[in-house]
């Protein structure tokens, strides 16, 4: 068996193995194992009064849709142009740039949604009508 | 080889196009939540203009630059995805500053 019929058949099995991982990756999003369901929603707000628990995912985010297409839409390209040169194509610096002003605006939004959300707990203390000092959390 | 790496390509591009069509579909049957993104907040009852102006900007980037980048020529020595017209980027940066400026001011 010579080097150039081992590298042959490494190759071959590597293939293999990747394909039928990518496979089951599809497989499991195809039957719900992997759910997709909340994909670009953004965390549920707090159950309101009188409901029983939070909805399990709020409304869809725009900056998570944007960041999903654009990594889609780069990946897909240079996928395709990768195989067309039939080598490993480089990227350009704005094309990263492109991707860094989809991904930077998703993180100053969600920076932004969960310091609106989380609002610091002031202390209060208050004297009942006995006199005695209470602390209350407002 | 050239057989087993161009079989490994194929194979490739398939799972991608299925992965795409997946997800596409279950955004299309509501499987994947997708409501509400042109409001601020759920129980608003109008859209908000700056939203509606960072959706129509980004997919007119994705077009464009997708148009240079499947016209590109890949047969020289060092390969490379096209450069980002600088149109599209300044199209992009103003949407999006729009579209953080309106989550600002609105304080949400």
């Amino acid at each position: 068996m010579n080097a150039q019929l081992i590298s042959l058949i490494s190759l071959a099995i590597f293939a293999i193995i990747v394909l039928l991982f990518a496979l089951m990756v599809l497989w499991k999003i195809y039957n719900d194992e992997i759910s997709l369901r909340g994909l670009l929603a953004e965390p549920a707000d707090a159950p309101t009064e009188g409901a029983r628990r939070a909805p399990l995912y709020g409304k869809a985010s725009l900056s998570r849709f944007q960041f999903l297409i654009f990594t889609f839409v780069i990946a897909g390209l240079y996928l395709l142009l990768s195989i067309e040169a039939g080598t490993f194509v480089d990227i350009p610096n704005n094309v990263l740039g492109l991707l860094g002003i989809s991904g930077g605006s998703f993180l100053v939004s969600k920076g932004m949604s969960g310091s609106q959300k989380k609002k610091p707990d002031v202390e209060i203390t208050e004297e009942d009508e006995s006199g005695t000092k209470v602390t209350v959390k407002k | 080889m050239t057989t087993i790496a161009s079989l490994f390509a194929a194979g490739l591009l398939i799972w991608f196009a299925l992965l795409t069509v997946l997800i596409v579909m279950r955004v299309l049957n509501g499987d994947i939540f997708a409501a509400g993104m042109l409001l601020q907040n759920e129980s608003d009852s109008g859209v908000a203009p700056e939203r509606v102006l960072a959706m129509a900007s980004f997919p007119a980037v994705i077009i464009g630059y997708a148009m240079v980048a499947l016209h590109a020529d890949v047969s020289t020595a060092h390969p490379s995805l096209p450069d980002v017209p600088e149109t599209l980027i300044n199209l992009l940066t103003g949407g999006n500053a729009v579209y953080l400026a309106g989550k600002i001011a609105r304080g949400n």
